[in-house]
């Protein structure tokens, strides 16, 4: 009976914390569960927002592993920002279900599923793991290399951030009038970018680079991955060899999680190029904010045809 | 009159067609067995409206159901014990049936059900996750894995090796599972999440559930905890642990974990006149855990230690079972420990050891150890295939070998979670 009143003595000494001091208005707490939203969001919230990034730019998206300040950061959040078309499905659920945070629950005002309304390409005619282990029955989730997201994924931030902060609208639709400046310019630059990509081949490792190759006009020839999510056996890389010596491939896109070394095989066997491009912002250096990823992106896709 | 008849003028030239156009979707039923025979160009083959004929949901819909989340797991090994015959096997070791849904806005509930080793199906856990406290809170209830140490919630299948440390089976069984409530909640401390929990069970011993034990020659013991209980007697469990950062990609975690049955009987089997009531006993764990991850993700580590302690009534023998005279109680304590490492190299392939050891509960002056050592390798998120082998040894039974392959397969809904 001692240890029980002892427990609950415990129990109840945790749970009554004092509140905590009245203190100045605080900033927003925004959360974003990729580099790119945290970037937008800074753009557009300026500084009425802090931002917390669960994934690394240079990680995984689909295997992101829990860390401390994630739940808690997450648990104190007045806007969520996530991709959504199950991009994040490996760690957002079950972090949301154990910040327990009403305000960020989705369909509460804190709550921003970024892909709302945007129209996904590849979207699986069957929901089966038949056809891939990785399967994303909404369509393919990485739609932030589309360069058109930019200004979709700010539009989604900008409704989020007032409705969570209707006080600071005019001061966030005026920030995202000038990220769209920026945009526009950025938009000038890719132009005349887009036309020298246009029917270029690459073979890519994941299906990362949908939306880039459609935007550009760019074919995807082949790809490591024979189902989304499925390593390539010895098998699927010789016929793979056969494939970019047959169409001509001289690039092989992948990110920098990808399992490199399958790509370092195949590009020794066919003397195409490896080209590690970022998938997120600061995936790589000097990627630091959505416009300086495109930029690097057609930048470098760019330059390794204009070589051949 | 009047009215009826204007009606029927008005009606029958959309009556006609509606008949028509009624007939032939009759006729045409089998063309709509998977879905719509026929849609226009760029419309969507699937639905997410859910189809009733009667424009409502009912018991025959099925939109809401739960999610269902099935394992295989299978086992091809050979064992050399010091003791018995040696020799391999092929078993399906495990067949698990999840399922999962929410109740209401408030409340989720799941169900595991699992066969082990091609036995009858048995319920393994059932509960019911009432979240609608304000803040971080849980109220658990119904029959689940109780919350100790970083491993006695995990099921079987999903350990990094074919079977719990030594230390954790001497000291809280196979499983660990309990019917009751438990209580948990976390809050920060700056950033370092601390969570705690609480739970009463009627009963915290584990019924011989996964391969039936040998009888011992006159009959053994079996502790049994009263079917109707004073507040004060039934079992407790407590947990409180805390995660930290440790640089840029690792993680670092502590924990201390209690097990106490207060009341319980040392019953005996051949003669039950011998029978010691009023028993209890405690098992304490404490463990540190280290994680870390690279840039990528990809490249990641795993070490921990747990430590246990256990005190109280241990075992209990008759002390001649030729003339049984008296049931001795071994009111002592035990101590142990498991260690461990993994290391993964690709997403795909992994490798690591433990170590456990642990004195005997029924005589603190024997020890049992065992060393694993395995490679795993994911063909995708859900196949794998590890190769291991268990170097055990005991100071009753001598030492044993067993190498093993253990092949895994997870369908359907997959839960990921936060497990600490």
């Amino acid at each position: 009976m001692k240890i029980t009143i002892l427990l609950f003595a415990l129990g109840l000494s945790v749970s009554i914390r004092p509140a905590a001091p009245a203190s100045a208005p605080e900033k927003l707490k925004v959360v974003a569960t990729i580099s790119d939203l945290a970037d937008i969001a800074g753009k557009i919230g300026g500084d009425r927002v802090t931002i917390t990034t669960l994934a690394k730019g240079t990680q995984n998206i689909h295997r992101v592993q829990f860390r401390p300040t994630h739940l808690v950061r997450t648990g104190e959040a007045d806007l969520f920002l996530q991709m959504g078309l199950s991009l994040e499905h490996s760690y957002v659920p079950e972090l949301l279900l154990a910040a327990r945070n009403p305000q960020i629950r989705p369909g509460a005002p804190g709550f921003v599923n970024c892909s709302e309304g945007w129209e996904p390409v590849e979207v699986p005619a069957e929901i089966s793991r038949r056809d891939a282990a990785d399967v994303h029955p909404q369509g393919n989730p990485h739609f932030n290399l589309d360069p058109a997201a930019g200004g979709f994924l700010a539009d989604r931030i900008l409704e989020g951030l007032i409705r969570v902060d209707p006080d600071s609208a005019d001061y966030y639709r005026e920030r995202r009038a000038a990220y769209e400046t920026e945009l526009a310019a950025a938009r000038e630059r890719w132009a005349p970018l887009v036309e020298k990509l246009r029917g270029r081949k690459v073979v890519i490792y994941h299906q990362d680079f949908s939306y880039f190759a459609r935007a550009t006009g760019m074919t995807i020839a082949g790809t490591f991955e024979p189902k989304i999510g499925v390593p390539p056996t010895p098998t699927d890389l010789a016929r793979l060899i056969e494939l970019i010596r047959r169409e001509g491939v001289t690039l092989l896109l992948t990110a920098k999680w990808s399992n490199n070394r399958s790509v370092h095989f195949v590009a020794e066997k066919t003397g195409a190029e490896i080209l590690e491009v970022p998938v997120m912002v600061e995936g790589v250096a000097h990627t630091d904010s959505w416009i300086a990823m495109m930029d690097f992106l057609f930048a470098e896709i760019v330059k390794h045809f204009a070589a051949r | 009159m009047h009215s009826l008849a204007t009606t029927f003028t008005l009606s029958r030239p959309v009556l006609l067609p509606l008949l028509s156009g009624g007939l032939t979707l009759a006729l045409s039923n089998p063309f709509f067995a998977q879905g719509a025979g026929m849609t226009s160009p760029g419309t969507s083959r699937y639905s997410s409206s859910v189809h009733t004929s009667s424009g409502q949901t009912s018991r025959f819909t099925s939109e809401f159901n739960p999610g269902l989340g099935c394992v295989i797991d299978a086992v091809v090994d050979y064992a050399d014990p010091g003791e018995g015959a040696s020799g391999g096997d092929v078993s399906l070791r495990i067949f698990e049936l999840n399922i999962n849904a929410f109740i209401d806005p408030s409340a989720w509930a799941y169900v595991v059900v699992t066969s082990h080793e091609l036995e009858s199906l048995g319920l393994e856990e059932a509960a019911v996750a009432y979240i609608g406290f304000e803040g971080h809170s849980t109220l658990r209830a119904g029959r689940f894995f109780v919350d100790f140490g970083k491993q006695m919630q995990t099921h079987l299948e999903e350990l990094r090796t074919l079977e719990r440390p030594i230390v954790l089976r001497e000291f809280l069984g196979d499983e660990l599972g309990g019917t009751g409530v438990q209580y948990d909640t976390w809050f920060p401390a700056g950033d370092v999440p601390i969570r705690f929990s609480l739970g009463a069970f009627s009963n915290l011993f584990q019924a011989h559930e996964h391969g039936a034990e040998e009888p011992e020659p006159g009959g053994g013991t079996e502790p049994l905890v009263p079917s109707r209980k004073d507040l004060d007697e039934f079992s407790l469990t407590a947990r409180l642990t805390g995660l930290m950062e440790a640089g840029e990609r690792g993680t670092f975690q502590l924990g201390a974990s209690l097990r106490h049955i207060p009341e319980f009987t040392f019953a005996y089997e051949a003669d039950e006149t011998l029978d010691r009531s009023g028993m209890a006993n405690s098992v304490f764990g404490l463990d540190a855990t280290y994680g870390w991850a690279s840039d990528t993700g990809i490249q990641t580590f795993l070490g921990g230690l747990e430590v246990l302690a256990a005190a109280g009534d241990l075992a209990a023998a008759v002390d001649d079972p030729g003339d049984p005279g008296e049931l001795v109680v071994q009111d002592d304590s035990a101590a142990g420990y498991y260690a461990y490492a993994d290391y993964g190299w690709t997403q795909y392939d992994s490798a690591g050891m433990q170590y456990s050891r642990v004195e005997a509960p029924e005589d603190p002056d024997a020890t049992l150890s065992e060393l694993d050592l395995y490679a795993t390798h994911h063909f995708t998120e859900f196949r794998r295939l590890r190769l291991g082998v268990t170097l055990a040894d005991s100071d009753e039974s001598g030492s044993e070998t067993r190498v093993y392959l253990q092949f895994t397969n997870f369908f359907g809904s997959h839960a990921h979670g936060i497990n600490w």
